[in-house]
């Protein structure tokens, strides 16, 4: 023996001898009864382990400890402490004694143990499995730990020498809790207690919690070093970080020391990054902030936020529906709002069923798909990887399904109302195994869902990567028919899914985002027919295609899926509808973000939009004309972002506890400030950005113009902020290629909004008809109401689209020399009438 | 016992510097140039010929765009080439990231030694040859110096500058945002790096490195998201406007900012690219794992050569470029100016030291450490590692 640093450590001649066989005289010692050796294990500074064989040839671990070393020389204490920790996280001893090396007189205490078949020590688990190390295995490594320290501490111990090499890991064995039968999961288990004793008597400078911020710190730079991590992953990660101090933490007031601590943090931090923190997800900071639906992150809070639009029930009817809007007209709240999941995650309070009608599963295109796709160009490129766009995608929504599942599973009515339980989640992971080949990730407990969940995103990955370099899927895809088969199966094994349909919800699938050649390769999975699921997809106006020429559509579109423009439904609502869901927006927003005043006190009545009209219209008027809930809703062309940025302008200087009306040219300055902005942004749209900007602003000159200088028959200020267009077919037939992309633009990017075509004056066609966005109008101190519409042929509409400035001006001309909107000149030659 | 995170900080301290460069110091297995059509374009070449040094394997890339303009120097580019190489490839910009890095790393020998010359290297070749060489040195061992030679004289002059700028304030359509240099911006951005899993809904946040066509920003920025243009100056928004080392380009500070409108802007060096990657993970520290963050590079070289290095650390960030849609080469640089170096030598190295950070160092007194080689402890810049 000699000593190293002050403690006393095994010389080499003994271990020497120790490690060899020839030690055991016959092969074989006593320790109560009689063991034989069979292979010689390990060694540390303080023992040796051999791996040995009961009577009935049961195999065990013999540790054999040199009697100095043995406190007190006392060879009873660690068998009897041990005597009182659970199996599995401990090991049994089944015997102790002294033992004497004849040849050399060297007597050791001798513990034997139950011997861990399949284990490998925690050191190599970290270093070998590396690949198969993620946050939920460190989430549930962690919840193990917890257990043993829980257990350790009701008898008031310490193991004390807790480092990488005595925690063992090994696959879980039936009867445990984390056993399951499908999915291979792993077994914590402590081994060498000879230094456990009182937690007031421990010597070492490293405590039991400082050992397992050692494990933890090395796990985490395992998963760190993964290229395809979550922002989920990403924040548990940074959890764990901050966590680290109050593990190494000396003063105990402040150090985490307890097994019941650390499950609580896990747990806190695993939801936490789940599902956002207190920090800037769950709270409204003020109203105005995440103007947009992408950038609110809490799922929660877009539930508080939430105000029902008019075309709410027709987004939730039974139909498969395309959304189309400008982008800010709520398409997505929309859509987050009917996700099953969104409202599932809020435990505690029921889901809406009867309004959701449909069970919303959410994927949005501006999250991953646009990133994944953006090489996929060209037709030919696509074509060359078909199948695995195909497979992406249908991966990206099963990843939802499954993820809405574990929501679901989280609920206390999970079997009452949705009918899944431990059986159905279990029919579908295994159903999907066959499908998604790809291993979950070191698991400690049995959750078959997010196991599931587990080797979806690792296969997501995969197809990433191969979706980057073209490399062949070495095992067979998912193919088109993935998502119905799925959805039929859901069926059959919950049947909440046949009262209420699965709504796969696509948003923002435009051409801005994915290319036309990718929606074409996904168009026979969107627009499929399946009693089991249908889709509803958001679109900016014109941003999906229609003309699949692949024959595999399903569905007739013109006559089964519904259409609903956002931007058309506000302009043609009553404007009363528009005032109460423009005041219940801001409502709530005050509301989230705790302020004491309403829209009603803050921003008041308005006048009519005649009114309004009138104040504009009149020479050297003051003060304000935009101004009142009423006006600020009559902003609006279904762009409900522009809203929230009105109301953000206009109560800049107001705070918490405001109750004051806002003056009117208070109201009235921030509603022109946001118009020109709104307006100037659309210079830096692409394609086509300035050319859009030019004819927003040529048109918005005009209906000033004609505001100021013109009076209709009933001496009314003129307000003209529409151009409608007879003969909707001719305007197809006649425009350019150059003029058919621009005016495609402009509607695409909400320049103009096209209402649903209205009959002809002259009955027998349909009209083209454009409204201007009202939120470029007050910048020209233009009316917000309409008392008639600029009319023009086709030929008119060319040359608008051309020269908008030339055409308007001499529209203008004409139009102030009557007291009647002038017909459009080429219309005699068309209708043959003088 | 300290857990502490390795910090960026820390990793870009330790990365080599931008140096003077007098003499290339060494032959080298491969040279990597670009065919611009700058006087600079062959200065490297030039030098390697004078100096009597020897490559063994030239890859020159080949723009696509501004045929016109490139095409002037490309014959004076190879010729000077073949006096110093026996081989000559050609890479152009066609094709899929992945075709790209396919392309040049199949003309890399084994364990190469390179010599990366982006004089004449747009940002998007800087970045994508970068990635290509991270990637490679994942198999195999990389040394890699990068050389650079600035211009002589720099466009527009500081008077044309002011007038281009003035001009720019109005808003009419047919004055551009641009100090001429190039034009307006395409409708479809090129994704360099795709930015990690982003499955769930975040918000995005944006770091601009800007560069004189403010309409190519602007355009950038709404592809991300209109607001970011709406509420200028967006908080999820960082600009960051280049300091040029040399004195009498300073102005040119002042008029990027002046023509992007960015009076709030960071300031970073255009050489000393450690400034811009600085400014780069603070912008990702601000989006606490709960946005998407894009960087949108215009600015300089080595600003360029920053990004490549903060995209290496962090898998999750994304880099969009959008091409102009017209260029004014006459109005571009003339002559040389001072040339750098920047010897990153194994890639290797400068690669895990990259990745490592947001990682956890674990240290412990010596006389605190426990006595089992099962415990693995994280060298300390207090031991001096």
């Amino acid at each position: 023996m000699s000593s190293a640093q002050g403690h006393p450590v095994l010389d080499a001649a003994l271990i020497a001898t120790m490690i060899d066989a020839s030690a055991f005289d016959g092969g074989t010692f006593l320790a109560g009864r009689e063991y034989r050796v069979v292979s010689f294990v390990a060694h540390g500074e303080t023992g040796f382990v051999w791996r040995v064989e009961n009577q009935y040839g049961q195999e065990r671990a013999a540790k054999f400890t040199p009697i100095e070393f043995v406190a007190d020389g006392d060879v009873t204490r660690e068998f009897q402490l041990r005597q009182s920790l659970p199996s599995p996280l401990f090991t049994r001893a089944e015997d102790v004694a002294e033992w004497t090396h004849q040849p050399s007189g060297q007597t050791f205490m001798v513990i034997v143990e139950e011997w861990v078949p399949g284990a490998q020590t925690l050191e190599s688990f970290i270093r070998t499995a590396a690949d198969t190390i993620d946050v939920r295995t460190i989430v549930e490594f962690t919840r193990h730990f917890a257990s043993a320290m829980e257990a350790l501490e009701a008898k008031d111990l310490a193991h004390d020498d807790l480092h990488a090499r005595n925690i063992l890991v090994r696959p879980s064995d039936p009867g445990e809790a984390g056993y399951a039968s499908n999915v291979p999961t792993l077994q914590l288990v402590m081994v060498d207690t000879g230094s456990l004793k009182p937690l007031t008597a421990t010597r070492k400078s490293w405590s039991d919690y400082h050992h397992i911020a050692h494990h933890l710190a090395h796990m985490h730079n395992q998963v760190h070093s993964r290229r395809n991590l979550t922002p989920t992953d990403r924040a548990f990660l940074a959890e764990l970080k901050s966590f680290m101090p109050y593990l190494t933490e000396e003063d105990a007031n402040r150090a985490v020391r307890t097994g019941a601590a650390l499950r609580d943090w896990v747990d806190e931090a695993n939801t936490r990054a789940e599902f956002g923190g207190d920090e800037n997800t769950r709270e409204l900071n003020n109203p105005f902030e995440f103007i947009s639906a992408e950038q609110i992150s809490s799922d929660g809070l877009l539930l508080d936020l939430f105000a029902r639009t008019t075309w709410l029930e027709q987004a939730t009817s039974n139909d498969p529906l395309l959304l189309t809007g400008p982008r800010g007209c709520g398409k997505s709240m929309v859509l987050r709002y009917m996700s099953l999941r969104a409202h599932a995650e809020r435990a505690d309070t029921p889901v809406p069923l009867d309004v959701l009608n449909v069970a919303g599963i959410y994927v949005s295109c501006t999250a991953d798909f646009q990133n994944r796709f953006a090489e996929f160009q060209t037709e030919e490129r696509v074509e060359a990887h078909r199948a695995e766009i195909i497979h992406y995608f249908n991966l990206v929504y099963l990843r939802e399904a499954v993820a809405t599942l574990i929501a679901i599973q989280a609920r206390q009515d999970s079997l009452k109302v949705f009918g899944l339980g431990v059986s159905q989640a279990t029919a579908v992971m295994e159903y999907i195994a066959h499908f998604v080949q790809e291993p979950a990730g070191a698991t400690f407990e049995n959750t078959p869902l997010r196991s599931t969940a587990s080797s979806v995103e690792r296969a997501i990955f995969e197809s990433q990567q191969r979706l980057h370099t073209g490399a062949a899927a070495p095992y067979t895809l998912t193919p088109l028919s993935f998502l119905g088969d799925l959805t039929t199966l859901l069926v059959k094994l919950m049947p909440f899914f046949g009262s209420h349909r699965i709504a796969f919800l696509l948003d923002d699938f435009s051409l801005h985002r994915l290319s036309e050649h990718v929606q074409r390769a996904l168009l026979p999975i969107v627009w499929e027919r399946r009693s089991s699921h249908l889709f509803k997809v958001s679109s900016e106006k014109h941003g999906t295609v229609d003309d699949f020429r692949g024959g595999e559509l399903t569905i007739d579109l013109a006559r089964e899926r519904i259409e609903v423009d956002c931007g058309s439904e506000f302009l043609t609502a009553q404007r009363g509808h528009n005032v109460e869901f423009a005041t219940e927006l801001l409502r709530h927003r005050l509301r989230a973000a705790n302020w004491m005043g309403t829209p009603e006190e803050l921003i008041g009545d308005s006048p009519t939009l005649t009114d309004v009209a009138e104040t504009l219209a009149a020479k050297g008027q003051s003060g304000g004309a935009y101004f009142g809930m009423g006006t600020i809703a009559s902003l609006c062309s279904g762009d409900i972002s522009t809203l929230l940025l009105v109301y953000r302008h206009v109560l800049a200087s107001s705070d918490k506890t405001s109750r004051r009306l806002i003056p009117a040219n208070q109201q009235h300055e921030a509603i022109v400030d946001v118009s020109r902005k709104m307006l100037r942004v659309v210079m830096h749209h692409r394609p086509l950005g300035k050319e859009l900007h030019g004819h927003g602003e040529a048109f918005g000159a005009f209906a000033r113009r004609l505001l100021q200088d013109g009076t209709d028959n009933r001496g009314r200020p003129l307000q003209v902020p529409r151009i409608e267009v007879d003969n909707e077919s001719a305007v197809e037939v006649q425009l350019t290629d150059q003029q058919r992309a621009l005016s495609r633009e402009l509607l695409r990017r909400a320049v103009f909004i096209a209402i649903d075509p209205g009959r002809s004056r002259h009955g027998m066609v349909t009209t083209v008809r454009w409204h201007l966005r009202r939120i470029y109008l007050p910048v020209f101190q233009a009316g917000l109401g309409k008392t008639e519409a600029l009319k023009t042929n086709p030929a008119g509409f060319a040359t608008f689209l051309d020269s908008p400035r030339a055409f308007l001006d001499d529209y203008a001309t004409r139009r102030l020399k009557t007291t009647h909107a002038p017909e459009p000149a080429e219309q005699l030659d068309i209708w043959g009438q003088p | 016992m300290r857990v502490t995170e390795v910090r960026a900080e820390h990793v870009i301290a330790d990365l080599p510097d931008v140096v003077p460069l007098a003499t290339l110091p060494d032959d080298y297995d491969t040279l990597i140039c670009a065919a611009g059509f700058e006087d600079r374009a062959v200065h490297p070449a030039t030098l390697l010929r004078t100096q009597g040094l020897h490559v063994g394997t030239a890859i020159v890339l080949d723009y696509r765009t501004n045929l016109a303009d490139n095409s002037g120097r490309r014959d004076e580019l190879l010729g000077q080439l073949r006096s110093v190489t026996g081989q000559v490839h050609v890479v152009d910009e066609e094709g899929s990231e992945a075709e790209f890095d396919r392309a040049l790393r199949a003309h890399l020998p084994p364990s190469p030694k390179i010599l990366f010359d982006i004089s004449a290297a747009s940002g998007a070749f800087i970045l994508r040859v970068l990635r290509a060489l991270f990637a490679h040195a994942g198999a195999e061992q990389v040394n890699l110096t990068i050389v650079y030679a600035a211009a002589g004289e720099y466009s527009p002059t500081e008077e044309e500058a002011a007038v281009l700028s003035e001009a720019s304030k109005e808003t009419s359509q047919e004055k551009p945002a641009t100090l001429g240099l190039d034009f307006d911006a395409d409708a479809v951005p090129q994704i360099i790096a795709a930015g990690g899993v982003h499955l769930d809904a975040v918000a995005e946040r944006a770091v601009v490195i800007c560069g004189f066509n403010a309409d190519r920003v602007r355009a950038s920025l709404d592809k991300l998201d209109t607001s970011f243009n709406l509420d200028a100056p967006h908080p999820n928004v960082m600009y960051i406007a280049g300091v040029p080392p040399r004195t009498q380009d300073q102005w040119r500070y002042r008029a990027m900012k002046e023509i992007n409108d960015i009076p709030d802007a960071f300031q970073a060096s255009t050489l000393y690219f450690a400034e811009t990657f600085r400014l780069l993970e603070q912008a990702y520290a601000q989006g606490n794992h709960r946005s998407r963050l894009t960087v949108v590079p215009f600015g300089s070289k080595m600003q360029s050569v920053a990004v490549a290095l903060f995209s290496e650390a962090r898998p999750d960030v994304r880099v969009q470029l959008l091409s102009p849609v017209r260029y004014e080469g006459k109005s571009y640089s003339r002559g040389v100016g001072e040339s750098f170096l920047l010897e990153f030598g194994d890639l290797q190295l400068i690669r895990a030291r990259l990745r490592s950070i947001g990682s956890l160092m674990i240290t412990e007194k010596e006389h605190l450490r426990p006595r089992t080689s099962a415990v693995v402890l994280s060298p300390s810049r207090e031991d001096g590692c």
